[in-house]
């Protein structure tokens, strides 16, 4: 129905580390063109395993992951780069004894013959963010972990994606700086970017996702736009998470 | 104990001299084993057996062919390059895909299993004999008394040249960046669209290649001979690991030091128990200095 | 039960050939090969023991073997003690090397301790090379044979006499070996293998269970290094004999025997020096066949011959036991 929109679709998508045992269990979900598409759940629910099945750092067992109605099912991962798939992974993912400069430069690999290309986006980074520019050659694992969030999120949008899988934005950050980062992500989506966002802050993905997943013990067990999952928050929090 | 040979300042000279052209080679041998070892954490215990490789080549190419010296000692980097290539794709990376965050123990047992192969291989090709010529240049200046070749010159020459292109080529190169990032975090370097097995392979062949030019550069001090690789491998990991294991600027450092210490030794004391001395030397770095004397992440020169 | 009973039925058929064959062919090459794979065998076990239950990778053993050699010869060249207490004499210098190179070494990471292990043994070496007046050096040391024992003859000219002795050590080193892997203490040993931060998170003192581990193995290593002596009747401190080379072969059986089974080593000895007696290679091919091996092993065969065997075994069964 939706699916000429769609720019990923997964279907019945199944994975796990031991046979036998399924961390994703049969999950389907679309993400339209330019939308943000919030993933919910404990722990160990099976959320980032779900994005890494997709992108193929853990092999599938069974279904198939469409991006751009191209089957990208169980691909190698860095192959999702130049499709135009950014992926932002839990924990800190900055390369600590590179300079703030090489980092960016570094997400802008798949482009990185076209010199022009590669010399706006770092441009465009700087005059987003001023602080990279301030920061540009100290090394990166100097920043402080907001700092190191804002040069990972610049990083991801450096070889301008049309899809980001972002994982736990805001683990670890102050207050202020987790609504920064949801503002950014927020900008992604209005250019056009389609966005899967998992974070714990659940309140905060149901308001700014315009669709949400639930998923408990890696299957979906509750979907719907981001309006009803946050009038239904408190019942979905206390039965899944 | 020969002391009071310290108080000539010509013989002292000679000694520094000798320490140096001895360390700038030990440091040149284990810049390609720092490399493997700081990229991809796995140490090439064949490292040896590359170089007695790369002397053989320099050999056959320079004295059969009579290519001039210089060619062949690209030829000997070239053809070390392919071949650690084709080993790093053959044998590694599949030993990598099988086993995943576990491979380095099998790894490095890997690289056991082709020392074995090619050195015992090559005593029974090449035979016990040495292949070797007197010098790659003429040539030979004395200043107050201490006597410099040219080949010394010459090979003090190369190795700044290799550090400064290695360095840049680290630093200003995009290939070079991946490298960086992928030994930092090799999952997020994934997700930068970087080919990690690609890096992989290209690195264990530029260390591969690293140690076939200094094979070939080294010919007229080293001769070709089957099992010239395990002093050689010897000295590169004593050089790797008092430098830092991983760190390949401070391996030059930590060779020139290695290198001053044994001209000295064998000035003063009496031969043999150097080699005892540098053991129990290593043995301490190891234990109260993991990390290396000159402890500082690889990508930062 | 049947499985135990089975295990028993095999462990008594392959002492019972081990003891019989030499005693039955009573042939003087053929002991010769037996004891060359009763000697790989129970240093690849014991180089397992360290490496396939704990990850420790001694990769001095050459080294360690030499010191319990030099230490068993050197008193009965110097002293005139009896080489009998000289097996033990050697495992004992041996138990304070391995002490001491656990000590320093063990809280470090794997590689380290590999490449600690490695100078240490090769600062033995060297120092067996240099101290001439005493050990000879490269002149080679003499070592006297064993005196005679209940009338028996246990010199080099009796070497099924030898064989014995040797089979003796190995069967008690090994039931030793079992018996720690299948305790309390070996359930640990795994645990550390497959996670030493969880084991440690539980309560186990990761370092102490290290030292313990590497002291048992370097005190065993030690007792047959010195009855290696013995049996050679010559030491020379090169690493052909107790160097870089001598642990590549010994690592290479404990790998072709499969690692964490401390009998795949026999049949990892019983292979390739089978293959190389078969063939009578020269030595040269030997050792390329050594390396050969090695890699096809970790290649093709990574749980190596004993991981075959059991796979086998299970084939076997599947297809005795009747279908449903």
């Amino acid at each position: 129905m939706k699916m000429a929109q769609s720019c990923l679709v997964v279907e019945d998508l199944c994975a796990g580390y031991e046979q036998e045992v399924l961390v994703v269990d049969n999950v389907s979900l679309s993400v339209a063109k330019g939308s943000i598409v919030g993933l919910v759940g404990a722990n160990g629910a099976g959320k980032s395993s779900l994005l890494k099945a997709v992108l193929g750092y853990l092999k599938p067992s069974s279904g198939t992951v469409t991006f751009q109605g191209k089957d990208i099912t169980g691909h190698r991962p860095d192959l999702s780069c130049s499709l135009g798939i950014g992926y932002l992974m839990e924990g800190h993912s900055v390369f600590p004894s590179l300079t703030v400069e090489e980092n960016l430069l570094l997400g802008m690999w798949p482009k990185r013959r076209q010199a022009s290309v590669v010399k706006a986006a770092l441009e465009r980074a700087y005059t987003r963010a001023p602080l990279l520019m301030e920061r540009r050659k100290s090394l990166a694992g100097l920043l402080s972990g907001g700092q190191q969030r804002i040069l990972e999120l610049e990083r991801l949008y450096m070889a301008g994606p049309s899809l980001l899988l972002i994982d736990e934005p805001s683990l670890g950050l102050a207050p202020n700086l987790v609504q920064q980062t949801f503002d950014r992500i927020q900008e992604f989506s209005k250019e056009g970017i389609a966005v899967v966002l998992i974070d714990q802050n659940v309140r905060k993905v149901a308001e700014v996702a315009d669709y949400v997943y639930v998923l408990q013990l890696g299957r979906i067990r509750k979907e719907g736009t981001g309006q009803l999952i946050s009038m239904d928050i408190e019942n979905i929090v206390k039965a899944f998470i | 104990m020969h002391f009071e040979l310290l108080a000539h300042p010509a013989i002292v000279g000679q000694f520094i001299i000798d320490g140096l052209g001895r360390g700038v080679m030990y440091g040149l041998m284990g810049m390609g084993l720092a490399l493997i070892f700081g990229i991809m954490g796995l140490i090439n215990f064949a490292h040896g057996s590359f170089f007695m490789i790369a002397t053989y080549i320099m050999y056959f190419v320079a004295v059969h062919l009579g290519v001039p010296f210089p060619i062949g000692i690209m030829f000997a980097a070239l053809g070390l390059f392919l071949f650690g290539a084709a080993f790093e794709r053959g044998l590694i990376t599949p030993l990598r895909a099988r086993l995943g965050r576990n491979w380095l123990v099998d790894g490095y047992v890997m690289t056991i299993g082709l020392q074995i192969v090619l050195e015992n291989l090559a005593l029974i090709v090449m035979g016990p004999r040495e292949h070797g010529i007197s010098r790659l240049i003429q040539g030979r200046m004395s200043v107050s008394g201490v006597i410099l070749t040219n080949e010394r010159i010459l090979i003090f020459s190369v190795a700044i040249m290799v550090v400064a292109t290695l360095a840049a080529f680290m630093r200003l190169t995009s290939l070079g960046r991946a490298i960086r990032a992928t030994s930092e975090h090799p999952d997020a370097a994934m997700a930068m669209g970087i080919d990690v097995r690609r890096i992989y392979t290209i690195t264990f062949a530029l260390g591969s290649a690293l140690i076939g030019g200094v094979g070939g550069l080294l010919l007229s001090t080293y001769p070709a001979f089957p099992t010239i690789g395990s002093d050689v491998l010897i000295k590169s990991f004593i050089v790797v690991i008092v430098g830092g294991l991983g760190n390949v600027w401070a391996a030059m450092i930590a060779g020139i030091l290695l290198g001053l210490v044994e001209s000295f030794a064998q000035g003063i004391a009496s031969a043999g128990w150097q080699n005892s001395i540098i053991a129990a030397i290593v043995v301490m770095v190891l234990v109260f200095r993991p990390s290396g004397l000159f402890s500082k992440p690889i990508s930062r020169p | 039960m049947l499985a135990s009973r089975w295990k028993y039925a095999g462990f008594s058929l392959v002492l019972l050939f081990l003891a019989a064959v030499p005693a039955v062919a009573n042939n003087n090459y053929l002991t010769a090969v037996f004891v060359s794979v009763l000697l790989f065998f129970i240093l690849a076990a014991l180089f397992d023991f360290m490496l396939g239950y704990l990850n420790i990778f001694n990769f001095g053993i050459g080294g360690f073997m030499a010191l319990g050699a030099y230490t068993s010869a050197l008193l009965a060249y110097h002293y005139g003690i009896s080489p009998w207490f000289g097996l033990l004499a050697g495992g004992c210098a041996t138990l304070l090397l391995g002490l001491f190179a656990g000590i320093i070494t063990l809280r470090l990471r794997g590689i380290y301790v590999g490449l600690t292990t490695l100078f240490l043994a090769e600062f033995v070496l060297f120092a067996l090379s240099n101290l001439r007046e005493y050990t000879r050096g490269a002149a080679g040391l003499q070592v006297s044979s064993l005196p005679d024992l209940f009338g028996i003859s246990f010199s080099r000219s009796n070497p099924l006499a030898l064989y014995y002795v040797l089979f003796v050590i190995c069967v008690v080193i090994y039931v030793t070996l079992h018996c720690v892997v299948n305790s309390r203490i070996g359930l640990v040993f795994k645990a550390i293998r497959d996670d030493q931060l969880g084991a440690s998170v539980l309560g186990f003192n990761v370092v102490r269970y290290k030292l313990l581990n590497f002291t048992i193995a370097s005190f065993f290593i030690g007792v047959v290094g010195a009855f290696y002596g013995n049996y050679i009747g010559i030491l020379v401190p090169t690493p052909q004999e107790f160097g870089v080379a001598r642990t590549t072969e010994i690592l290479t059986i404990a790998y072709v025997g499969g690692r964490g089974t401390l009998w795949g080593s026999l049949l990892g000895a019983f292979a390739l020096i089978g293959l190389q007696e078969v063939f009578s290679v020269v030595d040269q091919w030997r050792l390329v066949l050594y390396g050969a091996f090695l890699v096809f092993v970790l290649m093709v065969f990574p749980r190596g011959l004993a991981g075959g065997c059991k796979q086998l075994a299970a084939w076997i069964t599947r297809q005795v036991q009747p279908r449903r």
